[in-house]
């Protein structure tokens, strides 16, 4: 089992104390954190650090993910990796440029589909007939691997995108729809807690990464030079389905969140701060979930799965064995 | 002598000219355990450090026939202990993996006689059980030392790493996931 | 695993307990420490109390590597042990 994550959604002070990592709350309180014992760091709430409490986080290999107003994610601060490797990182420029890239994108975006097409096939029957979008779905995930381009694996994903999206609204309990996928700011409840819930996926996959020598910064479907991490990018397309959109589907049915756990700010509507807690909780629940893995044999957890995913690209990139994305087979 | 080996001897003697692949006690084990996990610790693929085995290896090695023994570091790749009896003594947790332990011994002694002129005995150590072995070069135990040589440059030089092979300790290894993924 | 430390050391050596533990485990109590750490990190950390033990500390280390067995109750004013909430 993976180490936990921890998330400080109080405002104060974050400073190194006796060796590990200490929290001065704005309310009086005191608390130190194992550092030893965490995975990653989120930041929610405002927060005040100076560089030795940077330099812990550093010496201890444990990425910080910062969030701003209303839990807008800001950026991370990814500790220098120790063993750097490198060869990884000049092989996975060399991958990029070669044609390694175009199969190692349809492999990634093949498998998005997948799991997009598995979540549909969950609800088919559940919450409506799906039949047609998953044989549509069928369909792209084949055309993806007869292009010969990454524009046009983009395109088919694109397409596969809109399939899967203008099934959401049978699959949410009313009032949750989704009707179009907006961002920047979500305009109404399902687009942020998909939002919300894409933004986690990612950080997950920012800190799967910094674990291997791999350079988040080098993506394979997605452009460098985009705002963001874009391998981070890529690799959570495959999760996102798994990770983000399944845990919306149940959020909203079993109604552990309903529109009172939103509020609406300007153009904008956005989780409220214990709509936030309570998906968080959730979230970190999912990543703790196991499934039993039939190449490795044993039971894995969701967390665990994005770092093998990332594992089997990295020795994909330094071998050429194949690369395993992560395609939901259970 | 085969040529590679050879070569890498000559290499290892001339202190100008750097052999191409440094050969280390861990990698003669890795090749007798697995030579797919020694191509994978050959191109500096990472692993989790935080596993049980190694911590207690470490331990062990550390804490037993402390005072009895100096260390010595050969060549920036080589960690000897010399026993006050002038032996070199190599500590091991168990006897599970006792053929690799006892390669490593042998490459040492191997090593300090081809490259550096030095004739020794060994020792094979294993404190948890209360027993020592000893371990010397002779014709056979040599032609086994130079065939796993041999080896280790032939799969170290490989493009790609040797296949996939289901072993009974894959479930404890350290690259398991790298491995099987 | 599951792991729970307690000591009962003179004062002047909580410090050093303190620290070496909670760098891994959750400090909840006054000299109790709670977590969940992987076998390697026990060992290290039992290596490393190992290190600075003196003659008039005791410390306990208790260990649970089955989940299932392992349950805890809260009574009044307490963090839940394992929150992953600041």
């Amino acid at each position: 089992m993976p180490k936990p994550n921890h998330h400080v959604f109080a405002d104060g002070e974050l400073s190194r104390n006796e060796g590990t990592l200490r929290i001065d709350t704005l309310a009086g309180e005191t608390e130190y954190l194992p550092v030893e014992s965490i995975d990653s760091l989120y930041l929610h709430g405002q927060i005040d650090f100076n560089t030795r409490a940077l330099g812990l986080l550093n010496d201890h290999g444990v990425p910080a993910h910062v969030f701003g107003w209303k839990d807008y994610y800001k950026g991370s601060y990814l500790p220098k990796r120790g063993q750097v490797s490198g060869n990884t990182v000049v092989e996975q420029v060399r991958a990029y440029d070669d044609d390694r890239r175009l199969s190692i994108a349809q492999r990634i975006i093949q498998a998005s589909i997948h799991n997009m097409r598995s979540n549909l096939r969950y609800y088919d029957g559940r919450r409506g007939n799906f039949s047609e979008a998953i044989a549509d779905l069928a369909d792209e995930k084949d055309q993806v691997a007869a292009v010969d381009t990454i524009n046009e694996v983009r395109a088919v994903e694109g397409n596969a995108r809109k399939t899967y999206y203008r099934c959401f609204d049978r699959i949410l309990r009313d009032p949750f729809e989704l009707t179009k996928r907006q961002y920047n700011p979500p305009t109404n409840e399902a687009n942020a807690i998909v939002s919300f819930l894409n933004g986690m996926t990612y950080t997950t996959c920012v800190s799967a990464i910094r674990k291997t020598a791999l350079d988040p910064t080098v993506g394979f479907v997605h452009e460098p030079g985009e705002r963001r991490f874009t391998l981070s990018l890529d690799i959570a397309d495959i999760f996102k389905p798994i990770l983000a959109d399944r845990l919306v589907f149940r959020l909203v049915n079993r109604q552990q969140i309903t529109v009172d756990d939103f509020e609406s700010e300007l153009d904008g509507c956005l989780l409220t701060e214990s709509g936030r807690m309570t998906v968080l909780e959730e979230f970190e629940k999912l990543l703790d979930e196991t499934v039993a893995h039939p190449r490795l044999e044993r039971n894995v957890s969701y967390k665990t799965l994005v770092r093998t995913d990332v594992l089997s690209l990295k020795k994909h990139i330094l071998t050429g064995e194949e690369y395993h994305a992560t395609e939901r087979w259970w | 002598m085969s040529t590679s080996v050879a070569e890498y001897v000559a290499a290892e003697r001339e202190p100008a000219r750097e052999p191409k692949t440094r050969i280390t006690g861990l990698m003669v084990q890795y090749y007798h355990v697995c030579r797919r996990e020694l191509w994978f610790m050959s191109r500096d693929i990472d692993i989790d450090r935080e596993t049980t085995n190694i911590q207690r290896g470490t331990h062990v090695d550390e804490t037993s026939y402390q005072g009895s023994r100096k260390s010595f570091q050969i060549d920036g790749r080589i960690q000897l202990d010399v026993l006050e009896s002038g032996d070199i003594m190599e500590v091991k947790v168990s006897s599970a993996m006792e053929k690799p332990a006892r390669m490593q011994l042998l490459f040492y002694l191997w090593y300090l006689r081809e490259v550096h002129d030095i004739e020794k005995d060994g020792v094979l150590a294993y404190p948890t059980e209360r027993r020592r072995e000893q371990v010397e070069l002779n014709t056979e135990t040599t032609a086994q030392i130079e065939a796993t040589v041999e080896g280790i440059l032939d799969t170290v030089g490989a493009e790609t790493p040797p296949a996939l092979e289901k072993k009974s300790y894959c479930d404890s290894c350290l690259y398991q996931d790298i491995c099987w993924m | 695993m599951h792991v729970i430390v307690v000591y009962d050391v003179p004062a002047d050596r909580t410090r050093v307990y303190r620290k070496l533990l909670r760098r891994r485990l959750e400090h909840l109590q006054y000299s109790v420490f709670y977590g969940e750490l992987t076998e390697g990190q026990v060992t290290t950390m039992k290596n490393d109390i190992q290190k600075k033990l003196e003659p008039d500390d005791s410390i306990v280390v208790f260990e649970s590597s089955n989940p299932a067995a392992f349950e805890f109750s809260t009574f009044g004013d307490v963090d839940e042990p394992g929150s992953r909430f600041t």
